[in-house]
């Protein structure tokens, strides 16, 4: 079933729309909750809170890019798990690793000017997106959006682990340039 | 770690395209496995087709 069957189902109120959901989602948000979580049960919990925020969430926004917008809701649900986890000092999965790689992309403190607000920065953000080469970007996005472990993006792409990293040291890198230029902290 | 937290949490309201684009399921070694058993059978495709007529 293709997305906008399955949008019409849940504007219709039909509970198929989770079966269809599920039947076509359930492995992709489950890649998302277990790289945050890594735990199969609380992957599993959150996918399945994914579909319920979804049937209440559709009815006033109408996401044209289904995997996308549920991909956000479990990202998100998984994050919060996350916190709560990490509070209790159980923090597992990629969130630490990628929170000290995204270290790189601070600006010095005596380089910036202005401490900018969320909209500005998603304004920067996906202008130094669109201006990536494309397999780049990719790569940036699975690691610091999807939370893949370098392994797995290694092998998706083809590239050895190395050479993943020192591309996204040199995507952090260039990033964090970008900042320093508009003199913007975080 | 406020400060990578907050890129890591605005990265969520990117342009929807980008996070697409990057699922998992559309990357791959995977993909250009495939690409390169179709490539090779497009290839060798017309050779069978050349034995077989050569044959005949």
């Amino acid at each position: 079933m293709d997305d906008g069957q399955i949008i019409d189902l849940y504007w219709a109120r039909s509970e198929t729309a989770i079966t269809e959901t599920a039947n076509k989602y359930s492995k992709y948000c489950h890649t998302i909750a277990y790289n945050i979580l890594h735990s199969n049960e609380d992957a599993e919990e959150c996918v399945n809170d994914t579909y319920m925020r979804a049937w209440s969430a559709m009815p006033t926004q109408r996401s044209t890019r289904l995997s996308a917008f549920l991909g956000k809701i479990t990202r998100n649900l998984s994050l919060n798990r996350y916190e709560h986890y990490a509070a209790e000092k159980r923090g597992m999965g990629q969130v630490p690793l990628a929170l000290d790689e995204l270290h790189d992309c601070i600006p010095c403190s005596d380089s910036v000017e202005q401490t900018v607000d969320d909209q500005t920065l998603i304004e920067i953000i996906n202008s130094f997106l669109e201006f990536m080469p494309t397999e780049t970007r990719k790569i940036f996005m699975r690691r610091y959006w999807y939370l893949s472990p370098i392994k797995e993006i290694a092998v998706d792409y083809a590239i050895s682990e190395s050479k993943t990293k020192m591309t996204l040291l040199r995507t952090r890198n260039v990033l964090r340039d970008i900042l320093e230029k508009e003199g913007i902290t975080l | 770690m406020k400060e990578e937290n907050r890129i890591l949490n605005v990265l969520d309201q990117v342009d929807e395209k980008y996070i697409v684009e990057a699922a998992p399921r559309k990357t791959g070694a995977k993909e250009k496995q495939l690409a390169k058993v179709g490539r090779s059978c497009c290839l060798s495709m017309p050779c069978a087709c050349w034995c077989d007529c050569s044959q005949k």
